[in-house]
């Protein structure tokens, strides 16, 4: 009995230690294997520009490399629609065909009173994937193309409902998805 | 057959090797009538060695003296994994209880440990992120030098008893006036 007692005392620091070694071994193996190294940053390759209504029917402000946008002071008639066709443009900069999606992420404001939605065309005029519903949780342009050094405008369609007040206003936040 | 050797990062070979050697350490310690009292803690040292380069290696070093480090280590580890068996039996087979001890090392430590090198080497498993969480870099020296400490403090414990109770009696006997007292029994 007082063997196994005495075995039994050597056998426990053991144990302990045994523990403590490859606990801290298998955690420092966990911060190597999450190491990343030379992290680097490079130049956006799609960008926002400024459309050609920037400056005459609305205010767009680009931000530092391009990669976000604010537009300010849209507006809209009530019971009409108001068209922004050409507010701001994608750029693909790169020397290859990138794949974007533009999705509606939040609005706030008077939202019920509004309809808004979005479209994204092509230099040829053409509709490039769907229309954006502002409002519908998910909506978007689905995947869509843009070629190596193509401009791709954003036009925007405001209808105010008949009861909007001039004092309403909403404010939409959508981003800009591209694909490696 | 293609064989694609891991990409896995190197440090995952000495992971292994710890984890044998603390194995090891505590299969000798359990069988330790059939082993030099002092193997286990030996075991342990060198577990402890492999936790330091595991931690300070990679700081500075290229992949390669990484990688060379490590399978060294694994390496080491497999030697003493398979030389272990080989030398119970033959110089301690004439007291051995039973080959059961040697069956049941072979086949739930050294086959295992063997084959699950041998996959990741050759890239069919691929190892992951393990299920602990990241300690911090900054407690790794603390960690290290606790368990030296605690290591050095049970190896004199195990292999040098009556030294210990000395120091002991020497440190405590100053403020408590307590002394440890070995009872001796003469017969006769």
């Amino acid at each position: 009995m007082a063997n196994s007692s005495a075995k039994l005392a050597r056998l426990l620091p053991l144990i302990v230690l045994s523990t403590l070694i490859t606990g801290a071994s298998a955690a420092v193996y966990n911060v190597m294997y999450m190491q990343a190294v030379s992290v680097g940053a490079e130049s956006p390759k799609v960008y926002f520009i400024e459309g050609s209504d920037s400056g005459t029917e609305c205010t767009v402000t680009i931000g530092t490399n391009g990669t976000w946008v604010r537009i300010s002071n849209m507006k809209g008639w009530p019971n009409a629609t108001r068209i922004y066709e050409n507010v701001t443009a994608i750029h693909n900069g790169d020397s290859s065909s990138r794949t974007i999606r533009l999705t509606f992420e939040s609005w706030s404001g008077d939202t019920s009173y509004v309809t808004i939605t979005v479209k994204v065309f092509n230099s040829a005029g053409v509709q490039q994937g769907s229309t954006i519903t502002v409002g519908n949780v998910g909506s978007s342009t689905g995947d869509i193309t843009i070629p190596a050094g193509e401009n791709f405008r954003v036009q925007w369609e405001i209808k105010w409902n008949a009861g909007a007040l001039s004092t309403y206003s909403v404010s939409v936040t959508l981003s800009l998805r591209v694909n490696e | 057959m293609v064989i694609e050797l891991s990409q896995a990062i190197p440090e995952i070979y000495g992971l292994m090797g710890i984890v044998l050697f603390t194995a090891t350490s505590l299969f000798t310690a359990v069988f330790d009538r059939y082993f030099h009292k002092g193997l286990p803690y030996l075991y342990q040292a060198i577990a402890l060695v492999g936790l330091l380069q595991l931690a300070y290696n990679p700081l500075g070093n290229a992949e390669q003296i990484r990688a060379l480090t490590n399978q060294c280590y694994l390496t080491i580890s497999l030697i003493n994994l398979i030389i272990i068996p080989i030398w119970l039996i033959r110089n301690r087979y004439s007291i051995l209880d039973s080959a059961k001890m040697i069956k049941a090392y072979i086949g739930l430590l050294m086959i295992p440990a063997i084959t699950i090198i041998t996959l990741i080497y050759t890239g069919q498993i691929k190892p992951c992120l393990l299920p602990i969480p990241i300690m911090p870099m900054e407690v790794i020296p603390i960690t290290i030098a606790a368990s030296s400490t605690f290591l050095l403090t049970i190896t004199f414990l195990t292999l040098k008893p009556n030294m210990m109770r000395l120091k002991f009696n020497k440190i405590f006997s100053r403020f408590v006036g307590f002394k440890s007292t070995r009872r001796e029994v003469r017969v006769g």
